[in-house]
């Protein structure tokens, strides 16, 4: 009874210990060498982005369980399938044990691949929330040739080409702003407005060339 | 994997949303939130093992008290 206490007291505890240690180190090291935010930010502020905006970390949680879940409960039916075929049927032991080591061997990051082009063509894509509207002007968009979409991207099928920040960091609060571009040939994809704001070309180039 | 690129929801999303503002905190608040999450169900998948196969030894590995 009692090692059973300690053994669990130390399951628990050196897990949490080294945990606790080593957040310690990462926000000493982000405050005395002075890391910027927008590059590293601090156990503390990501801890009080926690608490601040859990409703929306809450929100975008429930649609990732639930996938995750779903998967591997069909992982686990699909798995034992496969483990009973494999186990009872030499056939399917001789015929599928290369094709799924040769699956396992496959990075997981070259999925994203596939699944991407499949998925992309249904998916329109997500406004730029974080520009602010007075770099969403046109006259501004005007002037300074960057193509920012009030929508962020161009609205379908277009590729991003570039990224530039403005606005960087005065201190760990300043408003972070991020400017897309995408190329020229997208443009006829994009919302007539972003479109027509773009219209010279040299300022057309510089986008794509940044 | 899906999930992480081509949807329009879910905590992968956020985590790319977030990298696109560049809000970092954010990002960052995005992948504990993803990190505690999964160890929470590592130690519900360990707790059920070791439950449903209690015969075998528990194993020697970290996250799941008991597992």
């Amino acid at each position: 009874m009692r090692d059973d206490i300690r053994r669990h007291a130390a399951a628990i505890g050196w897990p949490v210990l080294v945990t606790v240690l080593l957040l310690l180190a990462w926000e000493i090291a982000v405050r005395t060498l002075g890391i910027r935010w927008i590059i590293l930010p601090p156990p503390s502020a990501v801890f009080e982005v926690m608490v601040t905006r859990y409703d929306l970390l809450i929100t975008h949680l429930w649609p990732s369980l639930y996938l995750t879940v779903l998967g591997f409960v069909l992982a686990v039916i699909g798995g034992i399938f496969v483990a009973v075929l494999i186990t009872y049927s030499d056939i399917v032991r001789k015929g599928f044990y290369p094709v799924i080591v040769v699956s396992q061997v496959i990075p997981k990051i070259l999925h994203r691949a596939l699944v991407h082009r499949v998925v992309r063509d249904r998916n329109h894509v997500e406004p730029a929330a974080g520009v602010p509207d007075r770099l969403l002007s046109d006259d501004h968009q005007r002037r300074d040739g960057v193509c920012v979409g009030r929508r962020g991207y161009p609205s379908h099928g277009a590729h991003v080409h570039g990224l530039a920040l403005a606005d960087l960091l005065e201190g760990p609060h300043a408003q972070c702003t991020a400017l897309y571009f995408w190329r020229d040939e997208d443009l006829h994809h994009a919302s007539p407005s972003s479109a027509s704001s773009c219209r010279n070309s040299s300022l057309r180039r510089k986008a794509s060339v940044i | 994997v899906s999930e992480f690129v081509a949807s329009q929801e879910g905590i992968g999303y956020l985590i790319k949303l977030a990298g696109g503002l560049l809000d970092t905190p954010l990002m960052m608040a995005a992948i504990a939130v993803l990190s505690i999450s999964g160890l929470a169900l590592y130690a519900i998948v360990a707790g059920a093992e070791s439950w449903a196969v209690y015969w075998q030894p528990p194993l020697e590995t970290a996250g799941a008290p008991g597992g």
